[in-house]
């Protein structure tokens, strides 16, 4: 029964390597008191949530089927796309930082305003095809109401490690510096997702 | 107020230097391989009449620079001999890759740093142990040049730094005005750093390696078979020539190294804490004169010494009230009270160049000397 | 003051660490291996190892009776399989042309210089369908299991640096590159997860033969003679005569048995991921049986006998280990006598010395030691000698701390060279397989384990 809540808390750390890097540079890009942090914290799980909930919705429905169907080299092209999907959100998030008044920048600002980029980010990530997820993924096979209840379960036991970022107020001394710093880095990660991850492996489909 | 002279009498110089031999002789006339004891000799004199010159003189930065530039351009010819000679090509053949063989240099211990303490994993396709360019050789002179020089290694010991450090010098005047204490430029560094941990993270591999560093141009690239290669060939030539050769020449800064290394940035954040060496300011002394910050190389004086100095001297050379000096845990003069002689001999300037410059010397004498030979077979 | 004091030390520890950290980084790198314990990440290295099977070393003579070429290009060993390896599948490998691959690797016994004619065949089967034929007309002579139609096939072909993929109607369908680690003496490859092969990614069970045999232009498989000639092989019955030299034999199976039989059918491995084969090699040295109370009697006594060969004086007092009498012996008769195997002996014995000195004396003396021994190698021994002198300097090695001299690997290579250079001189098998054994506690000391295990392969099957 609460085997998911287990194989969430063992498997978080390494969620932490795929989920780290895309929170990190978000919330450090917008530094926030304790209480913006926490109600922006909580709207990255939020996107998490809905994004494991419709995840076990669906393999709840379809079961094995699904999994069998997801050979590797499809959920090889699946990360590609969801890679291209975070990259762009990260590239929108980190140009609506420039101090440019007009153009692409303001745009960006328009599309891709910090709350919405906490949920929509969130959801990416829980959509995610990492290690930890298919390692779940091949346990959800009763109905899709209990596979909305083991992937809750699994929720909960990943995202106790993402409280750490709470901890990121603290460092309110060094706002200025943090701040600028992680724009950057969203801005090059953004570009690292979208180009590198993204578009120039694209070669391989032909495979 | 004028600068007290910081050269040394010739006593001085030649205790100091009578030290330094015998690192010199250990470590680089000792090891010199058969038919290379001439070349050997040479270079340990050279090496030991920059040191003369330097603390004669009382000059720093310029005859660092000129070792420094010199072991740059000396360090590629005899590591491009060696890969042609082991692999027959400065290719990255899939062979050395699947076995396991490709350098592993510091620039990359920052990025493989959290998965080895996770998970004990080295993400880098290089040998463990028994060759020059191995993963523990590499990490212990990494930390124990930590311990000691800190972000001195990046004006004394890289093997790299010399392209922009040289470059930078090139022209008379600034022609392309970077301000060091722009937001983005103080930022640029650590942001860079923040990235490539990151992304090397997600997919467990550097991609410090396979897209930025600039220094693969003169060591080993792969081959641009496919589209994602030759993207990386093109960026690594325009990183090349724009960040260690042009840029500097424009800005007279080291763009490469005081924006973009990851391992600088490293170096800035954890070895100016760790380090006892330090350059800093006498503000009692200072005039403004703004001097220091207009000609500091690696974007590190701003309204204060930054944790990013690289110790290379530049400022100290520049100032004209001698407000500037590299102090041992915060004092310019170990003994204030000991007679000239001694207190100028015991300058923590002059155990930190002794300490830096052995530094760079052991770590070039073995290619430097093999590329002397070569150079010289060549003509 | 003493803060002072305490500055001006740390200056000038900071001075020393700087040369101290270069001379640490090549000497005591095996220290801090088993300190941090760190490894490659094994998406670089092919995977996880997710099966090793291990096979007889020196039965690459096919049912027993096969022979090489008499050529002398055609080294002993070559064909010889020791170790096969399978992989974990990977997907999306750093750094490697091929994103998705299955990597395989084949250990030899030997591998030298020549292995122009080397055929080296690995047998997949892992769906339904497929054949129980070789591809014709490259004819084996063998079967393959009814049970297990194989359905790829992968031609190691040395000299080109290549493999060649078969499907099961013997057509060429791709042709990968061959990677080669000449240390670990493995070939290695990486089969690209298209097609059909996309279907091991489930983890199913799969099934392998590999097989050794030399290559001929024509049929692929070098026909047999009755009498092996310079560039045929010999050794065949008749016409029917499976061309297989080696097999991967696991287990129960024989190699002789089965290529014997009138109508062979090459059996088929199971890979269950996951299952790893070690050979259990821990007390290997407890092999070396010591002299017992018979000899060392039979030593003393004859120790008494007047018309003593001056040689074996010195080598009976040796290995009486009266250490201090033996070296005065020794160096007395250097005096009068140019043999070299008279420095081997004072080698050993000035290194025993080193035992209970201090530090700097001791590496004076071993230091000492190993001139000696070169001076001796340099004296052009017969052959035998040269071979003792080996095995003294491999003791030696063997013995002095590797963290400090850095010999064990020397050593290990000593050990080797001895055992190659007395097995042809028909020395006893017992004393051969010593050898071996100190080599592997060489490598083992230089926390090499691959060869380590390699060598305790080769020294298991000399009897
Ligand atoms: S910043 Fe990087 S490349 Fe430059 S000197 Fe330092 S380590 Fe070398
Ligand atoms: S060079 Fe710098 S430290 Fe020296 S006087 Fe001018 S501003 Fe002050
Ligand atoms: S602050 Fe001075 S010593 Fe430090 S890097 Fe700049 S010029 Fe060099």
């Amino acid at each position: 029964m609460l085997e998911p809540l287990l194989l969430g808390l063992s498997t978080g750390p390494s969620c932490m390597i795929f989920c780290g890097p895309v929170a990190l540079p978000l919330f450090m890009s917008d530094m926030k008191e304790h209480r913006g942090q926490g109600a922006a914290l909580l709207r990255f799980l939020t996107g998490r949530l809905i994004g494991y909930i419709l995840a076990g919705f669906i393999l709840g429905l379809t079961g094995q089927l699904l999994l069998n169907y997801l050979s590797p080299l499809v959920k090889d092209r699946f990360m590609l796309i969801s890679y291209m999907l975070v990259g762009l959100m990260m590239l929108l998030r980190g140009l609506a930082f420039l101090p440019k008044e007009k153009g692409l920048c303001q745009k960006a600002r328009k599309v891709m305003p910090q709350k919405r980029a906490e949920l929509f980010l969130g959801l990416a990530t829980g959509l995610n095809l990492c290690p930890p997820f298919l390692a779940m993924a091949t346990r959800v096979t009763q109905g899709p109401v209990k596979g909305m209840f083991s992937f809750f379960l699994f929720f909960i036991g990943t995202s106790i490690y993402l409280v750490v970022l709470m901890l990121l107020p603290f460092l309110k001394k060094h706002k200025e510096a943090l701040q600028g710093i992680g724009r950057i880095t969203m801005l090059m990660m953004g570009g690292y997702f979208f180009f590198f991850l993204g578009i120039l492996q694209l070669g391989r489909w032909q495979g | 107020m004028k600068k007290t002279s910081s050269a040394l009498s010739i006593p001085q110089v030649l205790i100091l230097l009578a030290i330094y031999i015998l690192p010199l002789m250990f470590f680089g006339i000792n090891a010199a391989g058969s038919g290379e004891l001439p070349y050997a000799l040479i270079y340990g004199l050279y090496l030991l009449t920059l040191l003369f010159l330097m603390f004669k003189t009382g000059k720093i930065s310029k005859y660092r620079r000129i070792f420094f530039v010199s072991m740059a351009l000396l360090f590629f010819p005899a590591f491009i001999h060696d890969l042609i000679i082991e692999r027959g090509t400065m290719l990255i053949p899939q062979s050395t890759v699947v076995n396991n063989e490709n350098p592993f240099c510091h620039i990359v211990i920052p990025i493989t740093m959290i998965p080895m303490i996770l998970k004990k994993m080295v993400i880098f396709p290089g040998r463990l142990m028994g060759h020059y360019t191995s993963i523990y050789s590499m990490l212990v002179i990494w930390v124990f040049m930590t311990i000691s020089l800190g972000r001195g290694w990046c004006s004394w010991v890289c093997f790299y730094g010399g392209w922009d450090d040289g470059c930078s010098r090139i022209s008379q005047k600034t022609k392309l005005h970077m301000d060091n204490r722009a937001p983005w430029i103080r930022n640029l560094p650590k942001a860079m750093l923040l990235f490539v941990v990151l992304g090397s993270l997600i997919t467990l591999t550097s991609i410090y390696c396979e897209w930025l560093c600039p220094f693969k141009l003169i060591t080993e690239f792969e081959s641009p078979t496919n589209l994602r290669n030759t993207v990386a060939l093109i960026l690594m030539i325009v990183l090349f020539f724009g960040t260690l050769i042009i840029l500097p020449i424009l800005s007279r800064r080291r763009v490469n190294c005081g924006l973009l290394c990851p391992f600088g940035a490293m170096q800035g954040l954890i070895g100016s804490k760790i380090a006892p060496f330090k350059v800093k300011m006498d503000k009692s002394l200072c005039i403004s004169c703004g001097q220091c910050e207009k000609h500091c190389p690696s974007f590190s004086m701003g309204k204060n010494i930054r944790s990013s100095c690289t110790l290379c001297g530049e400022c100290i050379d520049l100032c004209p009230t001698g407000a500037l000096d590299i102090h041992l845990r915060g004092k310019k003069r170990i003994f204030p009270k000991a007679p000239a002689f001694f207190k100028e001999l015991l300058q923590p300037r002059n155990l930190f160049i002794l300490a830096a410059f052995t530094g760079g010397t052991i770590i070039s004498y073995s290619f430097a000397i093999h590329s002397l030979k070569l150079l010289v077979n060549l003509f | 003051m003493i803060k002072r004091l305490f500055i001006l030390i740390l200056g000038l520890v900071s001075m020393v660490t700087v040369p101290m950290g270069f001379y640490m980084s090549r000497r005591y790198e095996t220290f801090f291996h088993r300190a941090l314990g760190l490894q490659v990440d094994p998406n670089y290295s092919g995977g996880t190892v997710i099966a090793q099977y291990y096979d007889d070393f020196r039965d690459d003579a096919g049912a027993g009776s096969l022979e090489y070429p008499l050529h002398q290009y055609y080294e002993e060993g070559t064909l010889d399989l020791l170790k096969y390896t399978v992989y974990q599948p990977l997907l999306d490998a750093p750094w490697s042309e091929e994103p998705h691959f299955w990597q395989l690797s084949v250990t030899m016994a030997h591998f030298s210089e020549h292995r122009d004619d080397l055929i080296l065949r690995i047998y997949l089967d892992f769906m339904e369908g497929g054949s129980t034929s070789s591809p014709a007309p490259r004819q084996e002579l063998v079967r393959f299991d009814q049970q297990h139609p194989w359905d790829l096939m992968a031609e190691i072909y040395a000299p080109r640096g290549q493999v060649y993929l078969y499907d099961s109607t013997g057509k060429v369908v791709d042709k990968i590159p061959l990677y080669e680690n000449t240390e670990e003496q493995r070939y290695i490859i990486r089969l690209p997860l298209k097609g059909d092969l996309e279907q091991i990614l489930d983890g199913r069970i799969t099934y392998h033969a590999v097989i050794t045999g030399f290559y001929d232009e024509i049929s692929a498989f070098q026909p047999l003679r009755r009498e092996a000639s310079l560039r045929n092989s010999g050794g065949a019955a008749d016409g029917r005569t499976p061309r297989i030299f080696d097999m991967l034999c696991i287990e129960d199976n024989s190699q002789q048995d089965i290529l014997s039989a009138a109508n062979p059918e090459i059996p088929f491995i199971p890979v269950i991921p996951g299952q790893i084969a070690q050979p259990s090699n821990s007390t290997y040295l407890e092999e070396i049986p010591g002299p017992t109370q018979q000899e060392i009697q039979a030593w003393e006594n004859s120790l008494q006998k007047d018309d003593l060969d001056p040689m074996e004086r010195g080598d009976l007092l040796f290995k009486l280990g009266r250490n201090v009498e033996a070296l005065e012996y020794f160096t007395q008769l250097r005096k009068e006598d140019d043999n070299p195997l008279i420095l081997a002996y004072l080698g050993t014995l000035t290194a025993q010395q080193a035992a209970d000195k201090p530090v700097l004396e001791a590496v004076a003396l071993v230091n000492k030691s190993f001139e000696l021994f070169q001076e001796a190698l340099a004296g052009n021994p017969p052959p035998r000698d040269r071979a003792y002198i080996l095995i003294h300097r491999g003791h030696v090695s063997r013995h002095v701390p590797n963290s400090v001299f850095n010999k064990a690997v020397p050593g290990a290579q000593d050990f080797l060279g001895a055992a190659e250079i007395l097995e042809p001189l028909g020395q006893d098998k017992s004393f051969i397989k010593e050898l071996y054994l100190y080599a592997a506690h060489c490598y083992e000391i230089a926390e090499m384990e691959d060869l380590k295990e390699l060598t305790l392969l080769k020294a298991k099957v000399i009897k």
